[in-house]
């Protein structure tokens, strides 16, 4: 397994990375969730042993990374941010060279890269030089060069980043593939990334660890206060009299309901999201009730929790909670698709005064 | 017995160098790292080209532009020292245009975190890289052997003194591997090719004009400095055969002072400061 302890680096005098500790036990696949410059790949590069930390302790197989840097290396597989290459080399000749720096014998360098070419799905750029590769292929090769000793651990630092859907789909079922058998860290900023892989999510922001948790159930990341503000209610309603004005009527007068939207949702139907004043027990039933009593169809009745972008707004932009009201377009965790908007978000407060780790 | 122990320097250096080479042959990183950097330069047209041209660049020199060169009648006699001559202000170019990428390239393009993230020492990785470019050097300076061969061939009466060339040789491979540890180094502290090749190449020219005889005599005060750190001055020594221990020391120390501060700009990413 992997212990962090305490990480603390500094460039100069600007902290990267403070007091984070976290383990990675064998076997789960865990992401490392931050917005850019939220210190990911600093703590990616002590993990790896290509830093040594400022203070704190990082153990791999309780081996500590500093003092037995060889020998965690050869426990770990790692791919930096845009997969660097030696771009003038062909595919084969790239892997070989990695297994022989590893000391692979030459029969098990052989079916390593026999595997590796399956694994990573490479057949048809065995032979051409790196250079030559689009962008997914090349991510392939980092992978496979990461893989090809067969590591207990693999690190993976923003494995998808600025790849196409298809290129995406296709590393993120190379990694599942391994994440079988391997412990694996992989650092990110997309959401949904991590809610597709991931058991478990690490966020940090601003070089500190915010929350840890199951990406499945953002909502437990979160006190009970700020985890009932982003519980709403969806319900679909048809019928005669049905506009955005009567069901905005209906319902926005409820005691449950603290905000509402209405929008027409086609065919004469009208989608509220009803944004609840507490935890919302009884509001789907009361949404029900009145529905019927009313006369008009209910076509869909909804409770949705916190998602994980919720969860990781309110975690990583500082905002309090009396700043800012539960929004009520967010849509379940796809933050693939509109880049990063929220990493832009409202201004961070001046961080608090934190004792110097520098030794 | 001075010349004996002179030529015995030169030998133990070279046997030095040679087994440095084995001993890279023998560890696997040091190994797979200098194959992978000498199968670079020579799968790409970069190697083909610095040798071409810096045997074109000596060879024409030597036949036209030198004073006292191939086809000075006035001599009568084969001899090639005037070809040697300028051999150190030659590899002054030739050496850093090795060099400057073996760093500048892998820190430009990141390949530098996933080399030293295998299991590697720093060591293993600054060896490897110095000596595949000196491989690289050495084997450029072998080859203007065509050279000499060529006046041998063509002399009247007596020919080429061997033994002398050999001192030459053994002075130009010399100043080639020191040059060569000095460019590595050089090229370690920065991620652009350009500059790493232009800071060795001021570097290295400096170091050598400060042995021009002129400017020795510009400077009465500070000759005998200028003499002890200019690899000019040196290689004429060796080349004829008339130096002593105390310019082996001096090849020997610069190289390995310029492998040392190569580890040490490669190590100090690990430094806890």
């Amino acid at each position: 397994m992997i212990r962090v302890q305490h990480l603390t680096k500094f460039y100069g005098s600007f902290p990267a990375v403070r007091d984070v500790s976290f383990e990675v036990g064998r076997g789960e696949i865990v992401g490392f969730l931050g917005p850019n410059g939220a210190g990911k790949t600093t703590t990616m590069k002590v993990l790896t042993c290509f830093l040594p930390a400022t203070s704190g302790t990082v153990t791999t197989d309780g081996l500590d990374n500093f003092e037995n840097s060889l020998e965690v290396r050869r426990k770990i597989g790692y791919l930096p941010e845009n997969a660097p290459l030696y771009l003038d080399m062909v595919v084969r000749d790239f892997l070989l060279f990695v297994a022989r720096v590893r000391g692979l014998a030459p029969d098990t360098r052989r079916r390593r890269l026999d595997e590796m070419v399956r694994v990573c799905n490479l057949q048809k750029v065995f032979l051409r030089p790196i250079g030559e590769l689009s962008k997914g292929y090349r991510q392939r090769v980092g992978l496979a060069q990461a893989l090809i000793h067969d590591p207990d651990f693999l690190l993976l630092d923003e494995p998808t980043a600025g790849l196409d859907p298809n290129q995406i789909f296709e590393v993120r079922n190379a990694i599942r593939e391994i994440g079988r058998t391997k412990t694996i860290i992989l650092s990110t900023h997309i959401l949904q990334e991590v809610s597709a892989m991931c058991g478990r999510v690490i966020v940090i922001d601003r070089g500190r660890k915010v929350m840890e948790g199951n990406p499945a159930r953002p909502s437990e990341m979160l006190t009970p206060a700020a985890a009932a503000r982003f519980s709403r209610v969806v319900a679909t309603v048809a019928g005669a009299g049905v506009s955005t004005e009567t069901v905005a009527a209906a319902f926005g007068q409820e005691r449950f309901a603290r905000d509402l939207a209405c929008a027409p949702a086609g065919d004469g139907a009208v989608t509220a999201t009803i944004a609840l004043a507490d935890d919302g027990a009884g509001a789907a039933e009361a949404i029900f009730r009145k529905t019927v009593a009313l006369g008009w169809a209910l076509r869909e009745l909804r409770v949705s929790g916190a998602t994980l972008e919720d969860a990781f707004r309110e975690l990583t932009t500082g905002e309090t909670q009396a700043d800012r009201p539960a929004p009520l377009t967010g849509k379940a965790g796809d933050m693939a698709g509109n880049g990063g908007g929220w990493v832009a978000s409202a201004p961070h407060p001046a961080p608090a005064a934190t004792p110097d780790h520098r030794s | 017995m001075g010349e004996f122990i002179i030529r015995s320097c030169v030998i133990l250096f070279l046997a030095g160098f040679l087994g440095l080479i084995l001993f890279g042959l023998m560890n696997r990183v040091v190994r797979a790292v200098m194959v992978r950097e000498l199968r670079n330069s020579f799968d790409s047209p970069i190697a083909y080209v610095f040798i071409i041209l810096f045997l074109l660049a000596t060879g024409v020199m030597y036949a036209w532009v030198v004073k006292g060169g191939m086809f000075s009648k006035a001599l009568g006699v084969a001899q090639v020292d005037t070809f040697f001559q300028w051999m150190p202000l030659y590899l002054c170019l030739v050496a850093p245009a090795v060099t400057m990428r073996v760093w500048a390239e892998e820190k430009r393009t990141g390949t530098y975190e996933v080399l030293l993230t295998l299991p590697v020492r720093d060591t293993e990785v600054v060896l490897g890289k110095y000596l595949a470019a000196a491989a690289l050097v050495t084997l450029a300076i072998l080859l203007t052997l065509s050279t000499p061969l060529i006046v041998d061939s063509l002399a009247d009466s007596a020919g080429l003194d061997w033994a002398e060339v050999t001192g030459y040789y053994a002075g130009s491979v010399l100043v080639g591997l020191m040059y060569v540890a000095v460019g590595a180094f050089v090229s370690s502290i920065t991620r652009d090719q350009i500059i790493a090749f232009l800071v060795s190449l001021v570097l290295l020219a400096a170091l050598w004009a400060l042995g021009l005889p002129d400017l020795l005599n510009e400077w009465p005060r500070l000759s005998e400095f200028f003499r002890a750190i200019s690899p000019g001055a040196r290689f004429e020594n060796v080349a004829q055969g008339v130096l002593d221990s105390r310019d082996m020391l001096y090849f020997f120390s610069a190289t390995a002072l310029g492998l040392v501060l190569n580890l040490f700009t490669v190590s100090a990413r690990k430094w806890r400061i």
